[in-house]
């Protein structure tokens, strides 16, 4: 959680139906819980449990994640760029907490 | 983490996967049969329309790239609503699912996941009309994500 995520579009400014690529990654532990410390504790769960992306509300992608998923969850996927507006990414952590990324998409 | 050595790590990793070993085997089976009955709503998964990109040997099992494209054109009508990856032999065997919508959506996606040992991985996809279907590739990899290591 310490740095912000990394984000790369494939471009920022694409023609309107054009389908957008985009690539993300997230710094987080994803902790599995099937570890121990070293006094025979479970180390408990800690991961990202859910990452959603939205252009002007309207839904992209819904990512549900496990405990297979790796550590820095990465995740590349593409959208239809219909219309211009702001594509707002949220990751969800199993605290509750919440990351957030905001990229601005204009039409060509 | 911090109190843990390098090799102390390693070693707790091991007995880890040894007591997973032990408990796992059936248990995680019926664990993975449940969740894509629930997937499926019991309609028979039909082999295709979904290309599953992973290597055939991965190197790092903590980190195997899967790469995932559906064959659908994410109309209102005709649409591929979820996707759900099954690695059966992990100890949690639903490695992670996505959703779609039409509009803006399109299903094609690469993430990285963990594998526990070599096995089938599976991925599954949900068109709009509930039809299933499927695609399942066998991975070796060379050290498991819960192995011991070196």
């Amino acid at each position: 959680m310490s740095s912000p995520p990394r984000i790369w579009l494939s471009t920022k400014s694409p023609k309107k139906g054009e389908v957008v690529t985009v690539r993300t990654i997230v710094q987080h532990v994803m902790e599995t819980a099937f570890r121990k410390t070293e006094d025979g504790k479970p180390v408990p769960q800690k991961i990202v449990n859910r990452f959603e992306c939205k252009l002007n509300g309207k839904p992209v992608i819904v990512w549900t994640l496990g405990t297979g998923v790796s550590a820095n969850p990465y995740l590349e996927f593409r959208f239809k760029a219909e219309e211009a507006g702001e594509l707002k990414m949220v990751w969800t952590d199993d605290d509750k907490s919440v990351i957030e990324a905001v990229e601005k998409i204009t039409l060509a | 983490m911090n109190t843990l050595s390098r090799r102390q790590t390693f070693v707790l990793f091991g007995w880890a996967a040894a007591a997973f070993a032990l408990l796992r085997s059936s248990h995680v089976a019926a664990q993975a049969n449940d969740i894509v009955a629930e997937f499926t709503g019991g309609k028979p998964p039909v082999a295709g329309r979904v290309e599953l990109d992973i290597p055939f040997t991965a190197d790092n099992a903590n980190s195997v790239p899967l790469g995932i494209k559906v064959d659908s054109p994410m109309t209102a009508d005709n649409y591929c609503s979820e996707v759900l990856v099954i690695a059966d032999k992990n100890p949690r065997p639903k490695v992670c699912s996505f959703k779609f919508e039409p509009g803006l959506g399109v299903p094609y996606l690469t993430t990285r996941i963990r594998l526990a040992e070599s096995q089938n991985v599976t991925v599954f996809v949900k068109m709009n009309d509930g039809s299933v279907f499927m695609t399942r590739k066998a991975v070796t990899v060379t050290s498991g994500a819960c192995a011991p290591g070196g």
